[in-house]
């Protein structure tokens, strides 16, 4: 703190907020996640290994569907994303996901990867 | 009785009413049927009463694609390929006898009521106590839910009969022995049909042994009751008389070859806290006559004509009996577990995925250049699937995963996503000589009656004209039973 400088320290703080509306995940504090989502995550991890591509699909899915419908933390994204009518539209649609050979509903999939991507944080 | 071909004198010659090739479900069965009526039977077996290896050699083929490997897949002794089933048994659906305009030159030229009473006569053959019906599900443990309820839209439960399983050569080797009507010869390797000039009557089966011997037998009628492969090797050698082979005049012999195919999974399932089980599984363990390993479900009729789907069969291993012991990944038991149903646990079963394969033309048996120790030409096994094949089964596996999940009571895994490698054993053989009134359509009719020859059958799965999901060995034995008392009033 000495070496910062008082005036130096004020400036920080002071950029911090703009900083982090720019999108700097490093300044944001990784969400505490509960023992199902950290389950979750584990699926996520193998998507993220074995199909980068579609699990950025999926978590832009998730990002839309949090945005979509105001879920603004991840208790709110992942009770969006599992809900039993989304689930059970999904499945009757046809609109699943293999993850290391498990049948998903794309929802629960792209669950799978957001809460991933932010236990990685 | 029993006679060692080894020991006739060379060109030895019998005559006989029914001549069989092939002591096997089909030949057995028939055999013991026709005795039971009084008409006398020879009966040609290629091997003797243990197996050997020179003359399980002469099943050896040439097999087009090496993801399927049949050299284990067919034992050529007394009792046939009974030698190593595993005994699980059911009926064909009625639909599996109906043309299903989604799948071509599919239905059989008879309806399964035909069959039933065969049927029931078969389940004694293979030494399973009682019939069964689906009805006794009510009945058992009410306590307990359906994992999928039985009118559901598409998918019902199944119940496997179980055979213990029946060893057709153990089982009717002494009745065989002291029957005055039936003469068994072992190491008669059955190597031409021997037919008058026109090719329409067939005057007898030249034999041979390993040990050099050759003879033949004269009877009023021939049943070749050898598998569908050796079934269709032996129509395309017999070609002396009629080129090309007997009943081959539309290049239909050996063709529409099929098999069960599959693909391993797991299920993941709710159970309940206090041990207990769905009703289908709960059913299983407590009646004799089936399966205590494995209950399942099948895709119904009003499903597979919706989205145009092929028989498929969704069998989970009991737990603590399955090959394998799967687990639960957490994040399956994390989605089983949300919301409401946070009560409940899970546990993992082995999954194993039947599916029909469609008759295709190109799916076939042909004959090789290359030479048995008998100097018979080898079969080639070109055994091919559809798109359409794999798809169905695919689908069928996809749409009962998601009634699971909407349930909310279980979670599916496919191992594989290419169902082609999961490098299934293809065991059961079907097709090659299949029934169908119209000669153009198959090489047999109704009675499996090679067309256009008036004393030659044929016998087994070859001839069936389409598979269903189910096991084969009930119905080789129905159709056989059938077959003799078709030919028991045929009789001259």
């Amino acid at each position: 703190m000495r070496s910062l400088g008082r005036r130096a320290l004020l400036r920080f703080l002071a950029l911090a907020p703009f900083l982090r509306s720019a999108g700097l995940a490093a300044f944001e504090p990784a969400p505490r996640l509960s023992p199902a989502q950290r389950r979750l995550a584990s699926f996520g991890g193998r998507l993220v290994a074995s199909d980068p591509a579609a699990a950025e699909e999926l978590e832009r899915f998730a990002v839309w569907t949090a945005r979509s419908t105001g879920a603004d933390d991840v208790d709110a994204v992942c009770a969006t994303l599992l809900a039993d009518a989304r689930i059970t539209a999904e499945l009757r649609r046809g609109l699943v996901h293999r993850v290391d050979g498990w049948l998903l509903a794309r929802s629960e999939a792209s669950a799978c990867v957001y809460v991933y991507r932010l236990a990685r944080r | 009785m029993f006679i060692d071909a080894n020991t006739l004198e060379d060109g030895f010659r019998a005559e006989t009413d029914v001549c069989i090739v092939g002591a096997g479900a089909a030949g057995i069965t028939l055999a013991v049927a026709l005795a039971a009526a009084g008409t006398d039977v020879v009966l040609l077996e290629s091997g003797g009463l243990v197996p050997d290896a020179p003359t399980q050699a002469l099943s050896d083929t040439i097999d087009r694609d090496p993801r399927f490997p049949f050299a284990s897949t067919r034992l050529r002794y007394f009792g046939g390929s009974t030698n190593h089933w595993g005994g699980l048994c059911r009926a064909l659906d009625e639909d599996d006898f109906l043309v299903r305009p989604w799948i071509g030159e599919s239905g059989w030229p008879f309806r399964r009521a035909e069959l039933v009473p065969y049927y029931e006569r078969a389940l004694p053959m293979l030494e399973i106590p009682r019939a069964f019906s689906l009805d006794d599900l009510d009945r058992a443990r009410p306590d307990r839910p359906y994992l999928v309820a039985r009118d559901h839209p598409g998918f019902t439960p199944l119940v496997w009969l179980q055979s213990p399983p029946t060893m057709m050569g153990e089982r009717y080797r002494d009745a065989i022995a002291e029957d005055p009507h039936i003469r068994c010869l072992l190491h008669a390797n059955a190597v031409e049909v021997s037919m008058d000039a026109g090719g329409r009557h067939a005057t007898g089966i030249r034999m041979a042994t390993l040990g050099g011997r050759g003879a033949s037998i004269a009877a009023k009628r021939y049943v070749l009751c050898a598998g569908a492969i050796e079934n269709a090797r032996l129509l395309l050698l017999s070609d002396s008389v009629v080129p090309g082979g007997i009943g081959n005049g539309h290049d239909l012999v050996g063709r529409c070859f099929m098999t069960h195919f599959g693909v391993g999974g797991t299920l993941a399932l709710v159970a309940f806290e206090d041990g207990g089980t769905f009703r289908e599984e709960a059913l299983i363990q407590h009646r004799p006559g089936l399966s205590e390993h494995v209950f399942g479900w099948t895709t119904n009729a009003a499903l597979r004509g919706r989205l145009g789907l092929l028989g498929c069969s969704i069998n989970a291993w009991v737990a603590g009996t399955e090959p394998t012991r799967p687990s639960v990944p957490p994040a399956i038991d994390a989605l089983l577990a949300h919301g409401s149903r946070a009560r409940i646990r899970t546990r993992a079963h082995v999954l194993a995925i039947l599916g029909e394969q469609a008759p295709h033309r190109e799916s076939r048996i042909s004959l090789s250049n290359e030479l048995d120790a008998l100097g018979q030409r080898r079969a080639v096994v070109d055994l091919r699937f559809r798109e359409d094949d794999l798809r169905s089964l695919r689908q069928s596996v996809e749409a009962f995963a998601a009634v699971l999940a909407r349930r909310g009571v279980g979670r599916v895994r496919l191992e594989h996503e290419d169902v082609l490698e999961s490098r299934f054993a293809p065991d059961h053989h079907m097709g090659t000589t299949r029934m169908a009134a119209d000669p153009r359509s198959g090489v047999t009719d109704a009675a499996g009656r090679v067309h256009g020859v008036d004393n030659l059958y044929v016998g087994g799965s070859s001839l069936f004209p389409t598979s269903g999901f189910a096991n084969p060995t009930l119905t080789i034995v129905a159709l056989a039973l059938r077959q003799a008392d078709q030919l028991r009033y045929s009789m001259p």
